[in-house]
């Protein structure tokens, strides 16, 4: 049999579509075409096969043939369900819905037809069938049950092998032709995809294509040198063609004349490769590789599908990885199974027990629902116990009754504060300035908020005189730093008497400090006398200087007069409160408390 | 007689294959469609949920992530529906992605910065279209202040800004959420979607 030789290269060619089809979406839209030379071969080989056996014994034996090629098919297709249930095994996604009918289908010789129900699909990644692939195999068995049908109407009123070969080349074309036919009708007028792309019926056409072309062959075994022709030519023009369609046609195009264009360019070039086989027994040694991967082309596409679904749900690979893993392990598999059923029936038997056993634990330990329906099943109870809404709530009840309480308190204090007793300053002040962690220096505002200002700011210590401008400033720093040291924070209150703030002076108060951070606090003397040139000048010279800042009296006084005394100036109870809270907040806010 | 058989054979044949695949075909539909349906309308649901919380958190990432799931399942779930149930779910689906859709989305990112600037008053931007909102982002400011100081009135005024103001919203809210439940409907379309399965 030297022509199976260039059948195989053949075959490789398909597979290596088919599977840059599967692993590649959108680089080979219409690597699917592929299967049409799948369908050709089988096609001649079944036929040339069936009319052979009918040439020697005269008698169809449709049974024997069907019995034959179902050992032939059978046998790979369990171990590859059988190793596809073990890897399921270890597959925690949602590929296990319904996958104990999905293998029952594929070892029935059913996929299509459960494709064709279901409205399954390749591009379905969501929930796929692990055994979607075995579509074609279900296909090519039931065309393979038509043809003893066929050859038994062909050898009807045929006297002669010949004329059988004739009836049966006949009926071949007819069959294809009203097969694209039907397939055409389904597709484009009734627009029934998967029936026209799953159904025996519909997918004949290619097959009976590759029968004709066995009958043909059977009929003209020995073609005179007039009528040989020029197979290369053909050949190349043939496959350059395919590769255009595949590469230019995608799914949803193919119906219109793709699909049928693609069965008959398959038809020719397995009649153009069996053409030229007659001169060569075998391709070159080059291309030696390529004939065994052909060879072996039935088990990669066999275990390429199931192992691209489960491997990166399995280990979390990138698809590149995945893809490289597919081939390499579809290959080992297909050396393994092969090996497996050359053995005696009872050593591979023997073989297969231990993974079949594990198969059918794999099936029987996979839930009735798998993960993917409970995990909805459980956000559809999380979700369906909260409400659904589009529109997010504002509930500002607790903030407005705190807001309440505060005016209430507010309004307390300040009648307090209207009808309270001032109590008389503490005789001195307690803390040394030397060890205070923060000196205030005022004028007579600050000496009215003494004993608050003690009470809010922790190892305070205020020297605060009536009537002092900022000149007293470095006075009194210069002074606490000869008799020790200045305290590590200095809060300058100097701004009720004096109108000029200037920079240099600012400066000479922060050069006293030595280094120690210094506060500004802004100053208010009355309505008439706002202060507001040497407050812009204070911000500003705090803005520009690293270590200088500024407490904002004024905004307060400003808009709350009621803190004050008739004169203005002065702070009254609250006032006081206030204030010494203004240089607390200030000084924690810079982070110097 | 005996080509007779072999003819009547051959078409016995070919009417059991006819009948075995009329029943497989059969058997196969019911039960998986039903089971793509019920998993189907279960994505459905959680594109559906996805998408509710990403309009309410005015999350415009995450809505147009939950859109293209919703597609997805929706892509899936197609060959298995009815028209009436194909209609209905591209309806859903032409709501959300409306102009309408997307104001809400802005307001509620809105909303929840101002309930963030309860906690810590932040001026909030892009409220010139929202009077309310400004308003009460402007009281919550003013309320800031009042760790210095505030009197009595200006306590009295943030109070009456925050109850007036928050009223308005709340009427406001009410409605967009009775508008909202009338055009998307979600919670209906839960319930439609658990009847699907």
């Amino acid at each position: 049999m030297s022509w199976v030789v260039g059948l195989d290269t053949l075959r490789l060619f398909a597979i290596a579509l088919i599977a840059i089809y599967h692993f590649f979406r959108g680089v080979l839209p219409g690597g699917f075409l592929a299967v049409e030379i799948f369908l050709a071969i089988s096609g001649y080989l079944l036929g040339t096969g069936l009319l052979n056996t009918y040439k020697k014994t005269k008698a169809v034996r449709g049974g024997k043939f069907v019995l034959r090629r179902l050992m032939r098919l059978w046998p790979a297709l369990f171990v590859c369900v059988v190793f596809t249930l073990c890897l399921a095994f270890f597959s925690p996604h949602g590929v296990l819905e319904g996958l104990h009918l999905d293998a029952l289908f594929a070892l029935l010789f059913s996929t299509n037809i459960q494709e064709i129900a279901q409205g399954g699909s390749y591009e379905d990644l969501t929930m796929p069938n692990l055994f979607e692939h075995c579509w074609f195999l279900a296909l090519e068995f039931q065309l393979c049950l038509s043809l003893p049908i066929v050859l038994n109407l062909a050898i009807l009123k045929a006297r002669s092998f010949k004329k059988v070969l004739k009836h049966m080349l006949l009926l071949s074309v007819c069959i294809s032709l009203i097969s694209a036919a039907l397939m055409y009708a389904y597709a484009v007028i009734f627009d029934e995809i998967n029936r026209a792309y799953f159904a025996p019926d519909t997918q004949a056409f290619a097959f009976y294509g590759g029968v004709a072309l066995a009958a043909w062959r059977l009929l003209r075994p020995y073609p005179s040198r007039r009528r040989r022709w020029p197979a290369i030519p053909v050949l190349v023009a043939a496959v350059i063609t395919f590769l255009i369609l595949a590469i230019k046609i995608d799914f949803s195009q193919a119906f219109a004349g793709s699909l049928q264009l693609a069965a008959l360019l398959g038809v020719i070039i397995v009649a153009a490769i069996l053409r030229l086989q007659r001169r060569r027994t075998s391709l070159p040694r080059l291309l030696r590789p390529l004939e065994y991967l052909g060879k072996y082309s039935f088990g990669v596409y066999l275990f390429h599908w199931p192992l691209y679904i489960l491997l990166p749900r399995i280990f979390q690979i990138n698809a590149t990885t995945n893809v490289v893993l597919c081939v390499v392990l579809s290959l080992i598999l297909t050396t393994i199974a092969t090996r497996i059923l050359r053995l005696q029936l009872r050593h591979s038997l023997i073989c297969l027990a231990l993974p079949t056993g594990f198969a059918i634990f794999s099936l029987c330990s996979i839930p009735a629902r798998s993960n993917i329906t409970t995990q909805l099943e459980a956000m559809e109870t999380e979700h369906g116990a909260q409400k659904i809404s589009y529109v997010q709530t504002l509930d500002l009840g607790e903030l407005i009754e705190n807001v309440h309480e505060r005016a209430v308190q507010a309004e307390t204090d300040e009648k307090e504060a209207a009808t309270a007793w001032i109590p008389p300053m503490p005789a001195s002040p307690s803390m040394d300035i030397n060890s205070a962690s923060v000196l205030v220096i005022g004028d007579s505002v600050t000496l009215g908020a003494k004993a608050d200002l003690e009470a809010a700011i922790p190892g305070v210590y205020v020297d605060a005189m009536e009537s002092r401008g900022i000149e007293k400033a470095h006075v009194i720093l210069d002074s606490a730093a000869a008799s020790g040291s200045v305290p590590p924070v200095v809060v300058v209150s100097l701004a009720t008497n004096e109108r000029t703030f200037t920079d240099a002076i600012m400066q000479e108060v922060v050069d006293s400090a030595r280094g120690s951070v210094v506060v500004f606090v802004t100053g208010y003397a009355s309505e008439e006398q706002p202060r507001e040139t040497q407050n812009a000048a204070i911000k500003s010279f705090a803005d520009s200087h690293d270590g200088v800042y500024y407490a904002d009296w004024w905004s307060i006084a400003v808009s709350h007069p009621e803190l004050l005394y008739d004169d203005h100036i002065h702070l009254n109870f609250e006032g006081r409160r206030v204030y010494a809270n203004l240089i607390n907040v200030t000084l924690q806010g810079a982070g110097l408390l | 007689m005996k080509k007779r058989l072999i003819v009547l054979g051959c078409i016995l044949l070919v009417i059991l294959a006819l009948a075995s695949e009329t029943a497989l075909l059969l058997y196969a539909k019911r039960s998986y469609v039903s089971e793509k349906r019920q998993a189907y309308a279960s994505e459905l649901e959680e594109a559906v949920v996805k998408l509710s919380a990403s309009i309410r958190m005015g999350e415009t990432e995450r809505y147009g992530a939950a859109l293209v799931d919703y597609d997805a399942a929706l892509m899936n779930i197609y060959p298995y529906l009815r028209d009436d149930e194909k209609i209905k779910l591209e309806d859903y689906r032409a709501a959300l992605d409306s102009p309408k859709t997307r104001e809400l989305m802005s307001l509620n990112a809105l909303l929840l910065q101002l309930k963030a600037s309860v906690k810590e008053p932040q001026a909030v931007e892009g409220l010139e279209t929202e009077p309310e909102l400004a308003k009460l982002n402007g009281a919550l400011l003013k309320l800031k202040e009042c760790e210095i100081y505030c009197s009595a009135k200006d306590y009295q005024e943030i109070e009456a800004t925050l109850t007036d103001e928050a009223a308005k919203l709340s009427r406001k809210i009410a409605e967009m959420e009775q508008e909202n439940a009338a055009r998307l409907g979600s919670e209906e379309l839960i319930a439609w979607l658990d009847m699907l399965k």
